[in-house]
């Protein structure tokens, strides 16, 4: 008797157990009464010799009915001004969808800091303002593949080094081009990087690699490496945005990332960066 | 200019202790001191109080079960209480040093009329506040998940305790982390206290002797977490029989097994613990693809008595967590796992210098190792990857204790602890490339504080202890030292009832890094290196007492208030699971760069009626709290509200016996639910290279709040006395009215069907995921 309790008792806990993914233990919530009003996305990195160009989007609230797309923003006055209180309005641009000024109508400076300000018919405003770091006056060295194992699966990683400057903080990201058939011309294999700082390294020779990529790779002729010195406005932004699209699918075993952003009552990042760009033959 | 003020007014404190102490022990004469032990055992009580009625004064045994009282030449009635346990008193006439070696018999078997006569510590007549204690008996009575007893899931059940998700034994203590409460086994630091993914604990009551959580308040002698001390005590092993105890559960069953090596002289104990799901999933398994996963616990004592002067005991406990995968597909073998667990040894050596100065001496040794292994096959070639990551200390510390008199004692000592971190090591081997790779890198630290206490009471009022402990701490890049004052104080109105008021400063040196609110072996201990500094933290509390001496109820009411500096967590985003995309370049990850550091206020009251024995007996607590966190590199640098931030904590607990036979017990929780992030808005995110993706905007970290929570379990447990054993079944019921409470909130996608259009739409929902529902349990002990 005692024994078919026991048998009862052990069964039953079982079967409610496993019952844990069902949808008997799921219950839809009403989100926050919270209205959010969609806000004005603003992206903008800034360079040397480089087109200005400002994205303007509107963010979507999460819950309720899901809109597709992505909702531009046309009709925003869009002004940059440097510390000078030079400025200048950038127009709309159909082509790519942002508002864009050729370099030589407002050069910028490295070292400098500029403004951002837009404003939208309806009221909406932001602002942001960011400096352009220094030029990068440092040597790529030491370019090379590094093969690695991952539960069995072979891949590759592109590492290289170069010296970091001393007694300032920097933050880094990379990017990178193969050209696997110079003839080919366009045949380009791209390595992705993780942006990175001197934290704990400051003046040290600091070691890059990439993330891997998974697949046989054909005969490389050459490598082109972009080193990106970033303000830290960017830094935090690549960091965090990434790490939320990394985080993704771990649900709530993480805590979730919250972006960082210097624009002010909006969503996005005006940034600024300087570039160095080597091009290596790989033995 | 403040905190030399506060070191002058501190420095006058001991001064005049030590000068009004000095005098105190001039007055007296005589010493009455022992040990106190459990009748048919012998085994060491901890916390009896010895009473002298004529004097109104008292003492208590410490944690070897000894005591010393000195007191002008006399003829004196001493009482010797202790709960749950007879009361035995002594009539001694005072007129040399007495050594009074006493031994009290269980009162389990007691009528209620005759404890409850006993004059058990009363929390009026203590100066220490913020203090929790559980006798093991209540433990073992109060119903828990699958029937598996649990210390630290009792313990959430005491205001000021919140426990973390669902089912999880993680403690926060004020407010605090879960790296914030130092939990010592027989003065070894226990590092990770979680079986499977937190839900079990590895403390189950049955080899301890005593449980002791300190909150605020804290004594000099502890030192080194910022915001709880657990002491534990494991029993020592019947001195007189042989006995033991065997318990089934539906999840795991357990044994324990005392008895003398020489009769009155030394003994053991053996205590262990296994889980068997994996046994009989087993069977159900495929052939080629098995999952299993069991953990242990294994707790062993010896003891020998040399004399009145001299105890030596060894204790140790060792536990694993195993979880482990094997599949086998087309020539392609497969197998792996993930191993963590404790452990723990420690030597301690007891020493009277004189009937008033006792002493002891603990070496130490603790390792808490986390690994993970991989082992894959394919046509003869073999890939092997073992990457684990840990703690190993191995101390000496030294405790005095010399009680001048009955209103001054004094303690005093020292601990040093070598600790060697581990945060990764990993060993490769490849036949395919012909490698064989080992990287280890370890980092060698030491911790060291020496203190000193001074108890005092001055003409039975006022309750005092007084101490400051200096701590140090070596790193090759950097060495921290700090002066940690501490005071606690209590004034008795004589009715009962008595005011406490405490301030403590403690230092913290190592640091859990932690990404998710589970108690995963994950979580990394990391030390304070130049780039990552102590915490620190200030406590103030403010406190009543009142004992209801008739109806053996206490009543306390504290309010607190804790600041917290250097607090630290991974960078937003930064965890162990994406430290790189494969282990093998684990060596790469710079833990002190996904480290951020903070600040943290915990504030609230906390309300306890408790009701130690008779025939109903338990408790009700009640927690008001509030607790925020502030980062620069988090949330925008704003402040939140902590993820256990709770605003209400209640928790009931009532243990009744029915009769001699039958015990009924239940418990009722409520909290406010956990503060959560929740994503407002989404949009479309560049990067440099201007790839998209959907970004969500959090709006402020933790400003959404999950319902609330609350549970309750029933039980009750038949006990039966057959000759020389007794046996008990529990039936019990987790979450008895089956509340679904949440665990976690996703948000998902559902299609919706609009009239209008006559099309489908997607709409987001928000879903409450929980995980429990009511679960019964049966379990069957076997006491002989």
């Amino acid at each position: 008797m005692k024994k078919i309790i026991i048998l009862f008792v052990l069964t039953l806990s079982v079967v409610l157990l496993s019952r844990c993914g069902e949808d008997a233990f799921k219950k839809e919530i009403t989100p926050p009464k919270k209205y959010v009003e969609p806000q004005l996305v603003v992206h903008s990195y800034i360079a040397k010799d480089l087109q200005i160009q400002v994205s303007i989007t509107l963010s979507k609230p999460i819950f309720g009915i899901q809109k597709n797309g992505t909702e531009l923003v046309k009709n925003a006055k869009v002004i940059i001004s440097n510390a000078t209180k030079e400025s200048v309005i950038l127009p709309y641009n159909e082509q790519s969808e942002s508002y864009v000024m050729a370099s030589q109508s407002f050069p910028i400076v490295q070292g400098q800091k500029y403004y951002l300000e837009v404003e939208t018919p309806d009221g909406k405003k932001v602002s942001a303002d960011c400096v352009v770091p220094m030029p990068l006056k440092t040597k790529i060295e030491n370019v090379r593949l590094l093969k690695v194992k991952e539960s069995g699966d072979v891949g590759y990683r592109l590492a290289f080094d170069f010296e970091d400057k001393q007694g300032e903080q920097n933050y880094y990201m990379a990017s990178s081009k193969f050209v696997v058939d110079v003839n080919s011309n366009g045949r380009y294999k791209n390595f992705k990087f993780d942006a990175f700082s001197d934290f704990s390294h400051d003046g040290e020779t600091i070691h890059v690699r990439s993330q891997p990529i998974f697949s046989s790779l054909p005969e490389i002729k050459e490598v082109v490496i972009t080193l990106y010195s970033l303000d830290e406005y960017s830094y935090m932004y690549h960091r965090t945005t990434a790490k939320q699209e990394e985080n993704k699918d771990l649900g709530f075993f993480v805590e979730p990332v919250i972006i960082s952003s210097n624009i002010k009552n909006g969503l996005g990042i005006f940034g600024a960066y300087s570039v160095l760009y080597v091009v290596k033959r790989l033995e | 200019m403040r905190t030399v003020l506060f070191y002058q007014v501190l420095c006058a404190l001991l001064f005049f202790s030590f000068e009004w102490g000095y005098a105190q022990q001039k007055k007296q004469k005589y010493t009455i001191s022992g040990y106190v032990t459990e009748k048919g055992s012998r085994e060491s009580l901890v916390g009896v109080n010895v009473y002298i009625p004529a004097l109104k004064s008292g003492t208590t045994s410490n944690n070897y079960g000894f005591y010393s009282i000195s007191l002008p030449q006399g003829k004196y009635q001493v009482l010797y209480s202790f709960v749950g346990y007879e009361v035995v008193t002594k009539e001694i006439v005072l007129s040399e040093d007495v050594q009074m070696d006493v031994q009290i018999q269980s009162g389990i078997e007691l009528e209620e009329v005759v404890v409850s006569a006993a004059r058990t510590e009363r929390l009026s007549k203590t100066s220490q506040m913020s203090e929790v204690k559980i006798p093991i008996g209540q433990i073992k009575q109060v119903p828990t998940l699958l029937g598996e007893k649990d210390v630290l899931k009792t313990l959430q059940l005491m205001p000021g305790v919140q426990s973390g998700t669902e089912g999880s034994s993680g403690i926060y203590v004020r407010g605090g982390g879960p790296d914030q409460n130092l939990l010592i086994l027989d003065d070894a630091p226990v590092y990770n206290a979680n079986h499977l993914f937190g839900f079990f604990s590895i403390f189950n009551g049955d080899a301890l002797k005593s449980v002791s959580l300190t909150k605020g308040g804290f004594p000099a002698r502890y030192g080194g977490r910022l915001s709880s001390v657990l002491e534990m005590n494991m029993k020592d092993g019947s001195k007189e029989e042989f006995g033991g105890e065997a318990g089934i559960g539906l999840i795991a069953s357990r044994l324990i097994i005392e008895a003398p090596i020489v009769k009155d002289k030394a003994s053991f104990i053996v205590s262990g613990r296994r889980t068997y799901l994996d046994l009989l999933m087993k069977p159900a398994m495929p052939k080629d693809e098995k999952v299993g996963y069991y953990f242990y616990d294994l707790n062993a004592k010896v003891n020998y008595d040399f004399g009145r002067k001299d105890k030596l005991y060894l204790s140790g406990y060792f536990g694993r967590d195993r979880f482990s995968f094997e599949s086998r597909e087309d020539g392609f073998d497969s197998e792996g796992g993930l191993f963590w667990g404790n452990a723990t040894g420690t030597l301690r050596w007891n020493h009277l210098f004189s009937d008033k100065i006792f002493s002891n001496t603990s070496f130490i040794f603790s390792d808490y190792t986390f690994s993970i292994f991989q082992k894959d096959r394919l046509s003869n070639v073999d890939y092997e990857l073992e990457y684990s990551s840990g703690i190993k200390d191995i101390g000496l510390k030294y405790d005095m204790q010399w009680s001048l008199s009955p209103s001054y004692s004094i303690r005093t000592g020292f601990a040093s602890t070598f600790h060697r971190f581990k945060p990764s090591a990993i060993v490769v081997k490849d036949t395919s490339v012909n490698r064989v790779e080992k990287k280890v890198k370890t980092i060698p630290v030491v911790e060291s504080g020496a203190y000193v206490e001074n108890e005092l009471k001055i003409k039975e009022r006022l309750r005092m202890n007084i101490g400051l402990r200096l701590s140090h701490y070596y790193h090759e890049k950097k060495s921290y030292m700090a002066l940690e004052p501490r005071f606690s104080a209590g004034y008795s109105f004589g009715n009962n009832m008595s005011v406490k008021a405490s301030y403590a400063r403690m230092r913290q040196y190592v640091h859990l890094l932690t990404s998710t609110g589970i108690n995963l072996p994950l979580d990394l201990w990391v030390p304070s290196t130049d780039l990552v500094k102590p915490q620190h933290s200030e406590q103030y509390a403010l406190g009543v007492a009142k004992d209801f001496v008739e109806k053996n109820f206490s009543l306390s009411l504290e309010g607190y208030y804790k600041k917290m500096d250097n607090i630290v967590g991974y960078a937003p985003g930064s965890n162990f699971m994406l430290v790189d995309d494969d282990f093998e370049n684990i060596d790469n990850f710079s833990w002190e760069e996904n480290l951020i550091r903070g600040q943290g206020w915990s504030y609230g009251i906390e309300f306890l009626l408790q009701r130690k024995i008779g025939r109903l007996s338990g408790w009700i607590g009640y927690t008001l709290s509030w607790t925020q966190h502030q980062f620069d590199e988090d949330n925008r640098g704003e402040k939140y509200y902590a993820r256990y931030d709770r605003r209400h904590d209640i928790s009931i607990v009532g243990i009744y016996k029915l009769t001699p036979h039958i015990t009924l017990s239940g418990t009722w929780v409520y909290g406010t639910g956990n503060a959560v992030t929740l994503p407002e808005a989404e949009f479309s995110a560049k990067n440099y290279s201007m790839d998209r993706f959907k970004a969500k905007e959090y709006g402020s970290k933790n400003d959404f709040r999950m319902r609330a929570y609350h549970r309750m379990d029933i039980a009750i447990q038949f006990h039966k006395k057959k000759k020389n054993r007794e046996r008990t079944w529990e039936i019990g019921l987790y979450n008895a009215y089956s509340r679904k409470n949440p665990f976690f909130y996703q948000i998902t996608e559902k299609q919706i069907y609009d009239a209008t259009t006559g099309v489908n739409k997607n709409k987001n929902i928000l879903e409450q995921i929980s995980l429990f529902p009511i679960i019964p349990s049966i379990t069957y002990t076997l006491k002989f």
